[in-house]
């Protein structure tokens, strides 16, 4: 009995034993704070996650879905603006910003939304923690320099979308008082000061040149070209907003001057560096704008953003634009994801300076070539769109639609006379594909869960094209004409067509749709200028090709409305500025919502 | 052994580990050694060592039991216990140490397997002499009865029938009465009177009063339950042959709530929750686990702990616990049982794809109706009728549904076991084997199932019994690479993008027909794994099961367990996608264009992973009957639970051929691999007192002490404790006259629980690596917060009420049982970000906020009957249960719509919320004179065949404010089942109907813009018909058609025939000759038929909310099969 006992009594003391190990578990995929903030490697890693978060880097895309460029979304930003649609609408992904386009940027918002406040904080930390890592204080200036620039970029980012937005430095605590966690909207001018005032401070803790182990990390000079193209929206916001709401969307006019004057500073610090200059090298005027996008770390190139050819999801750093925008063949029977506007292709002028716009009525009665049709057209068009005929891979794309017999009807599918109907390019679009940063070697018919973000072009995010244009435009609103119209002729002397005498605004705003076109500018800009409501509240066309079968020229067809709706595109003046939304309003009432929005 | 680490000590887990299992091996060896020193000695002619003074002689005779296995039967009144004697023997047969005990005095002792009759020769206080009373047990059958226990009622006096049903007592008065009593039959007294042989035929126990029930670590007898336990046996389970066992649960039992969401093999089961709590903790014979991979033949029985009775699981068992109890052997010769059964499999309910001409006349009417330009309307109007008209081979009509399709997939299930045992060794044997096939035709997988199992019972001494069980499954599912699941990224999104309008073949047979199914080509290629490739998962799941029981002799009724469970799962995973290049051909100039490609090279993706649980249970079990009316039973158990798990991925690709698919055949350059692992584990302390007084009262009291390495030190013990209270009226002896009363119990409990269903380490904050990003030319690893931490982090605590009556009437031609319950469940899990603005920048740590509370009720009625060749039972069950958010962690809404639409606290947990519609528009004045904004752009993009909506607030325009409840949520308040089981003769027909109410689901078919289901063509609204009720608005039609509104959002109530089943057994006369016990052919049918309006869309109630069409499709099976024992 007592033997029993005992035993009994022994085996529980000896199972109780083992509540310690068992409970005692720790996480096995978790770093500690002490090792993180002890590790000079680590402490880049921290680093790393927030540009990795900088989606917008990439062309303005989101986090949404896949994040950033891996992903469509990358080219929201331009199908919402007048140079081009998506095309593969049976697609909710695409319909979403074809519908955002018709009208459907309401308070919901929901698209290009960026709401950094996460990776904000992080480099608010980031800057709290660093000067007592273990890091040299001269690293560590440079490192809080660097994430300076970020938070700046990120600011700015925002205040572009947004207007006035709360500005927070620090990393905010639970305990930290009310009004501090439930901020008001600072306003829009304050944003803009505080993203230049912080290039102010850091430009000179940033270095001259990066080495090429840190290519991708900003310099003196992309600091200075944020400065550039940020003031420059401060100005032109100053010159064609409204100030609304006290200021917390809007910039009063006085202050337009001083910022294009900022602006103007910073670009022409840029350019009497002497670092940099506008990529130049190929005798092929077309072929040499196309390797502005394809050769890495060319002498235009400020600020990129690294691309190698490993896909996202394998945990590379690849982007999708060749899966997505190439011409077919494509893996899945699609490509040319975006369809660009005849009125954009129109913009390009021929090289004698001569207008672009074709004759509807002349052109719709003859019979064409390509050549033909495109005779004398500014290289940048051949650099910038693929079309009927564009070489590709050793052939040539065919977009037809329909083949004219000898009696004059249109047959529209079947082959006549061994000539099948159409042609196998998304020939029911705008025919005008997109061929800026596509990489002709890239392989389309990759597998259609892996290789679709397997694009290794590096993506530029300020070149110095855009510093000139920012200068050009800057001076010209300061009213020095003579550096705009020098500015605006580099850039047309470099793409190949006739340079100007006499500089206007419209001509300024031209040359800058042509040459950053699909580079995600020309909706911001639309927006900052305020035309957008003009500019993206109408129609656009496309093209259409159909082939003779007796000369093998073209009938060309002008097709309106190509969005393919009645309902014409809508961009209301509430859309200078989008929505807080009902739920960051909700979740702070300090919030208010941008006027306009119900 | 207690070694306490400081922070950054390192040391080998295996070792830890180790030495954890071995301190539970020593611990075993330790309990084994003694228990067999205690027993050695036993024999007939036992001897044992005594050394008593002054002592009563009861307490000599407990001494003696104590110290052997003997036990005494005696007459109180006959004997004097009480008288004191001095004894003192050394090593001295028993029956020696008696005479000695009862010298010069009348008493006799008697040795009778190990009972020692204790008697008297003469007659005291005026009793009469006692007689020899004989006689033979058998059940209704004829059978004789072994291990009856004949007790003379009133007295400890009493035998066991032997193994041919005989009994014989002595001693017996004329004016005793004997008490009858066998498990699973109904107890039987009969007075002696002048009789000195009596015979009797023990009835069973038609209400399974003395069933023994499996409830949280033990089992009690149904009779007794305070708790709400409902059970399910064996010969239900098995009625229709189903893959996954969830399935055959549905309806059977009051409150547990099912909805099979797809009918993938290997993926089908139904998702079950206890009176809709949430999932249910699982434990197969003292395990969590799985149970839907376990051959329902392989299950005795199944009980589901609704209420307070499921507390002793504590901090898991918030949601109810479901238990599983597997075969074991028993004492009887063996018995083989070979099943095998044939079963169809076909679609419930799919839509249809649409015909060529189907599809291009609503593809060009979609396109006209949206009032895009005539000249580019995707088909001509002479094209659509060619397409109708299909004699012209350029304009193909290819049903893809035929030709991928099978109306019916085969599936067959076989499985032997033996059973069998003697007292001292029993034991069950199974080995199981299931094929299920998918519904693709050509090469489309299937998933292919073993299971085996050993479970050995062993009587080492007759202290000492061991438990061995050792089971093994072995699942693998073979399915073409392209995930079976459900929504986008799925074969359906391919089903339904894979045209009518291409051909099925091309001429060349070499080259595969491009049909679009968006990127791949077309169903008919992604379904066939051998164009396309597979994705195979292998599992093996190991578990053994080793038992100690010992009985502590000294104090009666003591015995003491010892349980160790080892559990691991292998998981391997091998994906291998092939390229294809698809063309379209044009049939006058000959030409194949390419028209894409699903890979350029072949990519192989390996899996591997390995999860393992080691459970160790020490327990004391206390049952004793003290005099007649006191029963008592207690429990402690002390478990621990330790969890590892390990995953590791590897690949490759760019394989030059498809040929090879092994892993060294890829490039090395695409070589990619990952992995992690992580532990868990958990401490508890489990006790529970039950008693019963008279049978009547009945107390059962339950605490569990629980601690889990999720939670941090500080709040890592939880205690959960539970009573609950029985009262068996019928018990009364007011009662007792009341003839038509078989059953009246009620019963109330309460118990509190928890849920830890949290993930694991909530409460610890660090870094993980997350992004990555470019520098330079290497990738950078990006390392992110875990978040802030909540250091206070615990599981949920639910508190749960219950109150509930069992009764039965006129033996069973009325009987039912009525639950009424209430749970209150707090410390749900929420951050508090709604609360705290985004700008913060960081989510705040899960905090235990929010609260839910849980009601309702469950009935079951019944009646049963026996004619001589007649047997029916029907019975019907129906239950309601609905959730309340008490507190919901949100936002403080000022604007009375947002308060009205989106608030949560204080609201059912099941609201929807969407636009009232009122028909669709028939006339463009209905629009010209609709008084409201609806489109927010005058109404001019609406057009007769659109949606109207009601503008419910009248403020001339329809916004968000218009809102309002359109519904309840997407899983059933309401659940009703009903049975009819009859048997006639040699024939038995089963039924089961099984219907859920009060649910809703999102009906949208058109996933993307495809129009390609055949019922949008019929349903649709159409300017020729402009019927206002058309179950589908206009193609082309306003955005605001799609707005979450009554008009998709759709009551999905159902009722079906859930299975059917009708068999036959071959007379005994006929089966004996061959020997054998049982032979039965049956045949059987599931989801045979269902009312449910959804049917007009061609979708199954039980869809997923929202997918309809969009996953595997549940399936009706039709089975024959055939049960043979011998």
């Amino acid at each position: 009995m007592k033997n029993i006992l005992n035993t009994l009594l022994f085996s529980f003391i000896l199972l109780s034993s083992c509540n310690k190990d068992v409970l005692d578990k720790k996480p096995l995929d978790i770093i500690t704070d002490e090792t993180v903030w002890g590790d000079k490697i680590l402490i880049d890693s921290y680093l790393a996650q927030i540009y990795s978060e900088m989606y917008f880097f990439a062309n303005e895309s989101t986090g949404s879905g896949w994040p950033g460029d891996a992903w469509v979304e990358v080219y929201a930003v331009n199908e919402v603006s007048d140079e081009c649609m998506p095309q593969w609408r049976d697609w909710e992904e695409a319909l979403s910003k074809w519908r955002y386009k018709h009208g459907n940027l309401k308070i919901s918002g929901g698209l290009m939304e960026y709401w950094g406040y996460g990776t904000i904080r992080k480099i608010n930390e980031f800057i709290d923690r660093v000067p007592t890592s273990p890091l040299e204080p001269e690293a560590a200036k440079g490192k809080i320099a660097e994430s300076r620039f970020l938070r700046a970029f990120a600011y700015f980012a925002m205040v572009k979308r947004y207007g006035g937005i709360p500005l927070i430095t620090k990393a905010q605590k639970i305990s930290d008082p009310q009004e501090e966690l439930f901020p008001v909207r600072d306003k829009e001018e304050t944003i803009y000061d505080f993203v230049i005032s912080e290039i102010d401070a850091i430009v000179n803790d940033l270095p001259e040149t990066v080495t090429s182990a840190n290519i991708g990390r900003p310099t003196k000079y992309a600091a200075l070209a944020l400065k550039s193209r940020a003031a420059l929206y401060a100005g032109s916001i100053g010159q064609f907003g409204t100030v609304q709401i006290n200021g917390i969307v809007g910039i009063p006019s006085a202050k337009a001057t001083n910022y294009y004057q900022a602006s103007y500073d910073a670009s022409k610090a840029i350019i009497s560096s002497g670092k940099y200059a506008l990529y130049n090298l190929d005798a092929n005027k077309a072929m040499n704008f196309r390797n502005i996008f394809l050769v890495k770390n060319n002498s235009e190139v400020i600020f990129a953003k690294r691309h190698d050819n490993v896909n996202w999801l394998a945990g590379g750093n690849g982007w999708n634009v060749d899966f997505w925008q190439c011409p077919r063949p494509h893996a899945w029977g699609r490509g040319n994801n975006d369809g660009a506007y005849l009125e954009l292709a129109e913009a390009f002028e021929h090289i004698d300076g001569t207008s672009g716009k074709l004759d509807k009525t002349v052109v719709e009665q003859g019979l064409w070539t390509t050549d033909e049709l495109w005779a004398n057209k500014d290289p940048r068009f051949f650099g910038t769109f693929y079309t009927q005929g564009t070489p590709w891979k050793g052939d040539k794309l065919d977009f037809h639609k329909g083949i004219r017999l000898p009696n004059g009807t249109i047959q529209t599918d079947g082959s006549y006379e061994g000539k099948l109907a159409n042609g196998n390019q998304d020939f029911d679009g705008t025919c005008l594909g997109i061929l800026k940063y596509l990489d002709e070697s890239h392989d389309n018919m990759a597998g259609a869960n892996s290789g679709w973000a397997t694009s290794s072009q590096d993506w530029q995010i300020f070149r110095y094209a855009e510093i000139l244009l920012n200068y050009a435009e800057a001076a010209f609103e300061l009213g020095k004409t003579a550096d705009a119209l020098d500015a605006i002729n580099q850039i047309r002397n470099r793409a190949g067509i006739a340079t100007l005498s006499i500089i206007t605004r419209d001509k300024i705003r031209n040359e800058r749709r042509v040459e950053l076109a699909f580079e995600g500018h020309r909706y911001w800009d639309l927006r900052r200028w305020r035309t957008a409501v003009s500019d993206l509240s109408k129609y656009w066309s496309g093209i259409r090709y159909i082939l003779d079968a007796q000369t093998g020229k073209y009938q060309i067809m002008i097709v309106d409305k190509i969005d393919g709706t009645t309902n014409v595109p809508q961009f209301r003046p509430e859309n200078y500025y989008f929505p807080i939304t009902l739920s960051r309003t909700g979740n702070n009432p300090n919030l208010v919502e941008n006027p306009g929005y119900q | 052994m207690n070694k306490k680490l400081k922070p950054g000590d390192t040391y080998a887990p295996i070792l830890t580990k180790l030495s954890r299992i071995m301190r539970l091996m020593i611990l075993m060896f330790i309990l084994g050694i003694n228990s067999l020193l205690a027993a050695s000695g036993y024999s007939q002619s036992t001897k044992i060592s005594l050394k008593m003074a002054d002592t009563r002689v009861e307490d000599v005779l407990n001494q003696i039991e104590s110290k052997s296995e003997f036990f005494f039967l005696f007459n109180q009144k006959q004997i004097d216990v009480n008288r004191k004697v001095s004894i003192e023997a050394k090593d001295e047969k028993i029956s020696d140490i008696l005479d000695d005990l009862f010298a010069g005095t009348d008493v006799k002792h008697q040795v009778i397997d190990r009972q020692i009759v204790l008697t008297t020769t003469s007659v005291t206080e005026n009793q009469q002499q006692g007689k020899k009373v004989t006689g033979k047990v058998s059940d209704s059958s004829g059978a004789s009865l072994p291990g009856v226990s004949v007790v003379v009622k009133g007295t400890t006096t009493g035998v066991i029938t032997d193994n041919s049903g005989n009994y014989a007592l002595s001693n017996i008065p004329d004016n005793a009465t004997l008490q009858f009593s066998f498990v699973g039959m109904k107890m039987q007294e009969l007075f002696v009177g002048s009789k000195t042989t009596i015979n009797i035929t023990l009835a069973e126990d038609a209400i399974g009063l003395e069933e023994v029930i499996a409830i949280g670590y033990g089992t009690q007898k149904k009779g007794n339950l305070t708790g709400s336990i409902g059970s399910v046996k064996s010969e239900e389970l098995t009625l229709a042959p189903v893959a996954s066992t969830s399935n055959a649960l549905a309806g059977r039992l009051p409150g547990l709530v099912s909805l099979q969401s797809s009918g993938q093999p290997g993926s089908d089961a139904a998702a079950l929750s206890i009176r809709g709590f949430g999932s249910a903790l699982v434990i197969v014979d003292g395990i969590e686990s799985n149970f839907n991979n376990i051959d329902p033949n392989q299950i005795e029985s199944i009980s589901i702990l609704k209420d307070g009775s499921a507390s002793i699981y504590g901090s898991r068992a918030g949601n109810g616990v479901i238990l599983i109890t597997s075969k074991r052997g028993k004492d009887q010769k063996p018995i083989i049982t070979l099943n095998s059964s044939y079963t169809l499999q076909g679609i419930t309910y799919m839509p249809k794809p649409a015909s060529a001409g189907q599809y291009a006349e609503m593809e060009r009417e979609k396109w006209l109706q949206a009032g895009k330009p005539i000249a580019s309307a995707p088909f001509t109007e002479e094209q659509i009728k060619k397409y109708y008209d299909g004699t012209d081979p350029q304009y193909p009509n290819t049903n893809w549904y035929k030709e991928t399709v099978r109306d019916w997939a085969p599936q067959q299930q076989h499985n032997l076991s033996v059973r069998g045992g003697s007292d001292k060794i029993k034991y069950y044997g199974f080995f199981g084997y299931l094929d299920q096939q998918t519904m693709w035709k050509t090469n489309g997988g299937d998933y292919s199932r073993y299971n085996i199992q050993s479970n050995i019972d062993a009587k080492i001494t007759d202290d000492l019994s061991i438990q061995l069980d050792l089971s093994s499954i072995v699942e693998d599912r073979k399915f073409p690479w392209r995930p079976q699941s459900s929504g986008a990224n799925t074969v359906w999104q391919d089903f339904w993008n894979t045209l009518p309008i291409y051909p099925a073949q091309l001429p060349d047979p070499t080259k595969l027909s491009f049909a679009n199914g968006s990127g791949t080509g077309g169903v008919h290629i992604i379904t066939n794994s051998e164009i396309a490739g597979y994705n195979n998962t292998a599992n093996q799941n190991l578990k053994g099961t080793f038992i100690l029981n010992y009985n502590i002799k000294p104090i009666k009724g003591l015995s003491a367990k010892a349980f160790i469970n080892y559990v691991q799962d292998y998981s391997k995973g091998k994906n291998f996608t092939k390229p294809i290049e698809f063309y379209t051909y044009d049939i006058a100039s000959k030409k194949y264009t390419l028209a894409g490609a699903l890979g350029s090279q072949a990519q192989l993706a390996l899996s591997r992973s390995e999860n393992r649980i080691v459970t160790g249970q020490l327990s004391l079990n206390y049952d004793n009957t003290f005099g007649t009316d006191h029963h008592l039973t207690a429990l402690g158990l002390y478990e621990v639970i330790d969890y590892k798990n390990e995953w590791l991925t590897t690949g490759r690709d760019n394989y030059l051929t498809t040929r090879i698919e092994e892993l060294f055949a890829g490039s090395v350059e695409t070589m990619k691999n990952n992995g992690a692992s992580s532990e868990m584990g958990r401490a508890s302390y489990v006790g529970r007192v039950n008693y019963s007084f008279k049978n009547k009262y009945l107390i059962e009291t339950t605490l569990r002490a629980d601690a889990s390495a999720k939670f941090p030190s500080d709040s890592r013990w939880g205690y959960f404790p539970g009573v609950s209270l029985g009262w068996r009226l019928n018990e009364e002896s007011f009662m007792k006259n009341i003839t038509a009363l078989d059953e009246l119990k009620v019963r109330a409990s309460y118990g509190s629980s928890g849920n830890d269903a949290v993930g694991n380490f909530q409460y610890l904050s660090g870094y993980r690596f997350s992004g990555q990003w470019l520098i330079g030319s290497t990738t950078q690893k990006g390392l992110e917060s875990t978040g802030l931490s909540n250091p206070d982090l615990t599981w949920e605590k639910i508190k749960i009420y219950n109150l509930g009556s069992n009764f039965s009437f006129w033996k069973r031609r009325l009987f039912g049982e009525a639950d009424v319950f209430y749970r209150e469940r707090s410390g749900l899990i929420a951050t508090r970000i709604l609360t705290l603005p985004n700008t913060f920048g960081a989510s705040l740590p899960p905090e235990n906020l929010n609260s839910i509370n849980d009601r309702g009720f469950e009935l079951v009625l019944g009646t049963s009957g026996t004619t001589r060749q007649f047997k029916y039972e029907i019975s019907g069950n129906i239950s309601w249960s609905r959730a309340k958010w008490d507190h919901y962690e949100e936002p403080v809404y000022s604007d009375t719509d947002q308060s009205r639409i989106y608030k949560k606290s204080s609201a059912w947990t099941d609201i929807q919320y969407g636009y009232l519609s009122d028909g669709l528009f028939t006339s463009l004045d209905e629009i010209k004179n609709l008084k409201f904004n609806q489109d927010n752009k005058g109404n001019v993009s609406l057009k007769p065949g659109d949606i109207k909506y009601v503008d419910t607030n009248n403020d001339g325009i329809l916004d968000w404010k218009d809102q309002v409840k359109i519904g309840k949520g997407t899983t059933p308040h309401w659940m009703v089942g009903g049975t009819v089981n009859l048997k006639y003769k040699n024939f038995d027909l089963s039924t089961l109907f099984q219907g859920a109410f009060g649910y809703y689901s999102y009906i949208s078919l058109d996933h993307g813009t495809l129009l390609v289901p055949e019922e949008i063509y019929k349903l649709r609204w159409t300017e020729k018909t402009n019927s206002a009720n058309a179950l589908i608005p206009r193609l082309g039609g306003s955005t605001t058609n799609s707005y979450v509104s009554d008009y998709w959002y759709k009551k999905a109530d159902y009722l079906r025939l859930k299975m059917l089943s009708i068999g036959y057994n071959v007379p005994k006369n006929i089966i004996t000759r061959y020997n054998l016990q049982e032979l039965r052919f049956y045949f059987s049918a599931t989801n045979l038929f269902t009312i449910s309006k959804l049917k007009n869309y061609g979708v199954d109630p039980e869809a997923q909310s929202g997918q309809a069409a969009y996953y595997y499709p549940q399936q009706k099976t039709i089975t024959f099969g055939v049960n043979l024992s011998f």
